[in-house]
């Protein structure tokens, strides 16, 4: 793993926040992803999920704050052949066939690895001359993910990759994915809202949420930071718990859970124990008007309007 | 194919026959080719067409002009005899079809271009999403926008060039020269189809069409928006196109008509007293009835040229001001 000293952060936003006609799809974002890091980027639908890749892959500009990406502002031409994305609804030209997409990232994209790429659209079995707008939408993600890998990124921006993709084909191109990372020090960030999907890939963990960054941190700090409480009923009530660190509770039946941002045992009738990757997102996303560690104090309103992504 | 080696190999196998015979072509230029391969071939289909077509009236109508010549039957005033009139009749099928079919459609020609190239150039890009398939690659989207627009853009300049070339040539050799057809330059379908106003509008409706699809990003409505402008452009440039060079102002004697194949503006009378009065003024009335002569406003065919460059000018800046608005708008 490389000196985190001397390499730049992957992804590092200062104040950043983008407006589509007067709604705030994303404001107030601090957070740095550092280099290397397979960062999962969670949250519902409309979170500013995929504003947030946007930015990143420069298809967007923000409305404020700054963002840099590998060490560069995200504007810098540069950063062209450096930054690999694919965007949710997965866009290639109907017409091509899957060779000459290839062929398409090849002639543009000067590092081109085009083993990587043909090994990926023959692990799906397509056709080399079948017509892009001929496959299936979980083939055409196969074919985005061959034009992503081939170009050899630093950093690989993905949004909602494994939506429309079998078992069998996630799991193939997830470990494609991982071993890219591992081989080449990529760094890769995905948002999903399929929380399993994540669960053993990610090691690092953005938390979108009403278009504001919840949770940003190593995933293993960040779940060795909470504790999933279980008590009886009556245990649980207004204040049972200390709010500075309360995310949510929840009775059902006589037993009441409770989401807590600390690692030190509290006081009462709790058993605690580490939760895992979908206990803390769910007991988040559940309780919206909570803080979390990666917001500032004075964001605890969470924003009115429904947000784009 | 290579389908049963191994995995492996296969993909180098298939890279390495692949090379030598595609890579001509390579970078943007290939991508932009390959993206134009619909509008290409039907330029060079429609080019080719019209070309055999222009060549058949070309020589159909010397044949005919061959013939009136040897048998004496050339000058109108032969026509009367019926045997003249017989060999004469065979010209009318190129004349028809030059006038009535070729002449029109190359008027369409540039709202045709601009609705069916110019405006889904952009916006198809747009409404499938594959502008942000391109901003993902390693190409500056400007660099890309340049070669996606100079390959139809060069298409078009060439296959109306080439079409303008070879109607100008039948209109002048056998058409205004001809011993029977009668089509003065200035014409409503004659005009558009004749020296650089083809290649003009069509470069000019091009553009038009990219600007408007960039605007609307919607493939369809960029469709009927650039059809609409470039008619609604078209009307008005026709109507201001009697301005576009001095007008000959002259005094005839009363009633005399205007020169042959030369454009009327306006024509009245020249009373007594030395005024003038429009001759629509005249009409029904008996103001005019001491008139003295005759004034006529018009454009000799000779200011077919000027009229056609002053024209050109004033499209081809508008097209560069597209142009540079949709350059402006594609972000870096």
């Amino acid at each position: 793993m490389d000196d985190p000293t001397t390499v730049p952060p992957a992804l590092e936003a200062v104040g950043l926040g983008k407006q589509y006609r007067g709604d705030w799809a994303l404001r107030d974002c601090d957070f740095a992803v550092p280099a290397g890091r397979i960062c999962g980027v969670v949250g519902p639908n409309g979170a500013g999920k995929s504003t947030l890749l946007g930015l990143a892959a420069r298809l967007l500009a923000p409305t404020e704050g700054e963002l840099r990406v590998l060490g560069e502002p995200a504007t810098a031409p540069e950063l062209r052949a450096r930054v690999a994305y694919v965007a949710q609804d997965k866009p290639l030209y109907p017409g091509f066939t899957v060779a000459e997409t290839l062929r398409l990232g090849s002639e543009l994209n000067p590092a081109w690895d085009d083993e990587m790429a043909q090994q990926i659209v023959e692990q799906g079995e397509l056709k080399q001359r079948a017509r892009i707008g001929s496959l299936s939408g979980g083939q055409r993600t196969r074919v985005s993910l061959a034009l992503a890998l081939g170009k050899r990124p630093d950093l690989l921006l993905l949004d909602e990759p494994m939506a429309d993709l079998d078992p069998l084909a996630r799991h193939q191109l997830m470990g494609t994915l991982m071993a890219e990372a591992a081989e080449r020090g990529t760094t890769i960030v995905l948002s999903s809202h399929i929380l399993p999907e994540l669960d053993g890939v990610i090691d690092f963990l953005l938390l979108v949420q009403r278009g504001r960054i919840r949770l940003a941190g190593d995933l293993e700090d960040i779940l060795d930071g909470h504790q999933l409480l279980t008590g009886p009923a009556e245990a649980a009530g207004a204040d049972a718990l200390p709010a500075e660190v309360l995310v949510e509770q929840r009775v059902g039946g006589r037993r009441a859970t409770a989401l807590v941002r600390t690692g030190e045992p509290l006081d009462g009738p709790w058993e605690g124990g580490r939760p895992g990757l979908e206990d803390l997102l769910l007991g988040y996303l559940r309780a919206p008007a909570a803080t979390g560690p990666g917001t500032t104090p004075g964001e605890a309103t969470p924003m009115n309007d429904e947000v784009a992504a | 194919m290579s389908m049963n080696v191994l995995t492996g190999r296969a993909g180098a196998t298939a890279s390495a026959s692949r090379r030598p015979t595609a890579r001509r072509v390579r970078g943007l230029l290939w991508l932009t080719l390959r993206q134009n391969r619909a509008v290409l071939w039907t330029l060079a289909v429609l080019v080719v067409l019209v070309a055999a077509d222009l060549l058949w009236i070309h020589i159909a109508s010397r044949h005919v002009v061959g013939v009136l010549r040897r048998t004496g039957c050339y000058y109108p005033e032969t026509w009367s005899n019926g045997q003249c009139w017989t060999l004469l009749s065979p010209i009318n099928r190129p004349t028809y079809w030059y006038v009535s079919i070729l002449q029109p459609a190359v008027t369409a020609l540039p709202l045709l271009i601009g609705v069916f190239i110019g405006a889904p150039l952009l916006a198809q890009e747009y409404e499938r999403g594959t502008i942000r398939l391109i901003r993902a690659q390693s190409v500056s989207p400007r660099r890309w926008l340049a070669s996606r627009l100079a390959v139809p853009g060069l298409a078009v300049l060439a296959a109306t060039g080439v079409l303008a070339a070879l109607m100008s040539w039948v209109w002048w050799v056998d058409i205004v020269h001809g011993p029977i057809a009668f089509d003065p330059p200035f014409q409503f379908f004659t005009y558009p189809a004749l020296g650089v106003a083809p290649v003009a509008w069509s470069l000019f409706a091009l553009a038009l069409g990219v600007l408007i699809g960039q605007l609307v990003r919607r493939t369809l409505p960029a469709m009927f928006l650039t059809g609409a402008l470039v008619a609604i452009m078209y009307g008005l440039v026709r109507w201001a196109r009697p301005y576009f060079y001095p007008l000959v102002d002259q005094v005839v004697p009363l009633n005399e008509a205007h020169p042959t194949n030369s454009w009327l503006i306006d024509r009245g009378v020249v009373m007594a007293d030395g005024s003038r009065v429009s001759t629509d003024v005249c009409l029904g009335t008996v103001r005019c009835d001491g008139a003295t002569a005759s004034w006529i406003q018009y454009h000799p065919a000779a200011h077919l040229v000027p009229i056609q460059l002053v024209e050109a000018a004033l499209l081809l800046v508008l097209t560069a001001v597209a142009l540079a608005v949709v350059f402006r708008r594609m972000r870096p």
